[in-house]
């Protein structure tokens, strides 16, 4: 049988493949394929896709800073006092360029599942290993499962 | 001995993952525009960084930068003026130009080098075993780092492995909050009574804490990421090799 596995990046997922190996599944029976969520080039696969919102968060945290300063020092002249007007202008300074941040580049942004299926593994093994093969995976976390016969 | 890599992309330490990473030098600069020395924080010029953050603490307070910034966003320029340590000032300006700009241009430099090293794609490191600290690559929730530097700057970098940073600003943290009085301006505020709250509070001190405020909960996050990244390169560098002589067929070979 061959039994397939999409998995996340994590330390379950070398887990899985160790547990596998000690339960008698020959490391050359095994084929995992790292998968690409992203069509960049080959040197920067590695990023998750999910920079939209980290840039957002770039932008936020910078403006948010320096309205914070900025807030904290006028907020002394301020009926609130330099605490909360530092707080609230770190706030508003955060909300503006996140928001105009997401409006600039809101067609750009691509929707993607929360979870994707960073890496698959291919098991090849007896059909009465099957079961057992399958149930060590969702053990550690796999995300999908399927089964095919094997070529012949 | 194997050959060490000519372009390292990292190495683990006691201290926690020292890395290349690709950064946006603008934003590297306006973090040393916050505050001297967090743009080479962002760069992991550790050593240099802390010197710088010293060197911005001392010379601020000696010059009472903090308070003419203050005075001069009041309006109240005479003020600014008076209060302004005039031999000293044109030091600082040098200092605090030569920081943003150096750390622009390292982080120019340090995209290139990253490319370089991830090109020659050396063999990383995962975990180190140290009689006093046991460091690894592990994936994190930025989130989770930003959140705990929000509630305390220095947490997010602890939540990160980075222990020794983590103690340098959880102690100034400690320091800010005696000098500047900000949680008993906190409490008053809470309780209503907002003249004293303005009245307890130390307003130069008070102005290092936004910028280190922001700055840490900047640095947890990004570096929680970049942490993340490593760990996915190096789980695929070990898979590439471990798996490299896989005989599984998908399709009979004839």
């Amino acid at each position: 049988m061959l039994i397939i596995g999409t998995f996340e990046h994590s330390l379950e997922l070398e887990q899985v493949l160790a547990v596998l190996e000690h339960n008698g599944i020959a490391r050359k029976h095994m084929l995992v394929i790292p998968m690409d969520t992203e069509p960049t080039p080959p040197v920067r696969f590695i990023t998750k896709a999910r920079d939209f919102y980290t840039k957002g968060i770039e932008v936020g945290m910078a403006c948010a800073t320096g309205s914070a300063v900025i807030g904290t020092c006028v907020g002394f002249i301020l009926p609130w006092g330099p605490i909360f007007v530092g707080l609230i202008a770190a706030a508003i300074g955060f909300t503006i360029a996140f928001g105009i941040y997401f409006l600039i580049n809101k067609g750009t942004h691509r929707h993607l599942p929360k979870k994707l299926p960073e890496i698959t593994i291919i098991v090849q093994c007896l059909e009465e290993q099957s079961i057992l093969v399958m149930e060590t995976m969702w053990e550690y976390r796999v995300l999908t499962v399927g089964r095919a016969p094997e070529p012949s | 001995m194997h050959n060490q890599p000519r372009r390292p992309l990292m190495t683990l330490s006691l201290y926690g993952v020292t890395y290349f990473h690709r950064q946006n030098p603008y934003m590297v600069a306006w973090l040393s525009a916050i505050y001297p020395g967090f743009g080479h924080y962002l760069l992991n010029q550790y050593a240099r960084a802390t010197l710088l953050t010293l060197s911005e603490v001392t010379t601020n307070t000696l010059i009472h930068i903090n308070e003419a910034i203050i005075y001069s966003f009041c309006g109240q320029f005479e003020m600014a003026k008076a209060i302004i340590k005039t031999h000293w000032i044109l030091g600082y300006v040098i200092i605090y130009f030569y920081a943003i700009w150096d750390s622009y241009r390292s982080a120019l430099i340090q995209n290139k080098m990253c490319q370089l090293a991830e090109l020659e794609n050396e063999p990383l490191n995962c975990t180190i075993i140290h009689p006093f600290e046991i460091q690894y690559l592990e994936q994190r929730n930025p989130w989770i780092a930003a959140f705990y530097s929000f509630c305390f700057p220095g947490l997010g970098q602890l939540h990160n492995q980075q222990w020794l940073l983590a103690f340098y600003a959880i102690s100034w943290w400690w320091i800010y909050l005696s000098l500047s009085h900000a949680h008993t301006s906190l409490l008053y505020l809470l309780l209503g009574n907002v003249q004293e709250s303005i009245a307890v509070l130390n307003p130069h001190w008070l102005l290092f804490m936004p910028s280190v405020w922001g700055g840490s909960i900047y640095h947890a996050f990004y570096t929680a990421l970049e942490h993340n990244r490593l760990f996915r390169l190096e789980q695929r560098q070990h898979f590439v090799e471990r798996y490299r002589n896989s005989e599984v067929r998908i399709f009979p070979t004839k």
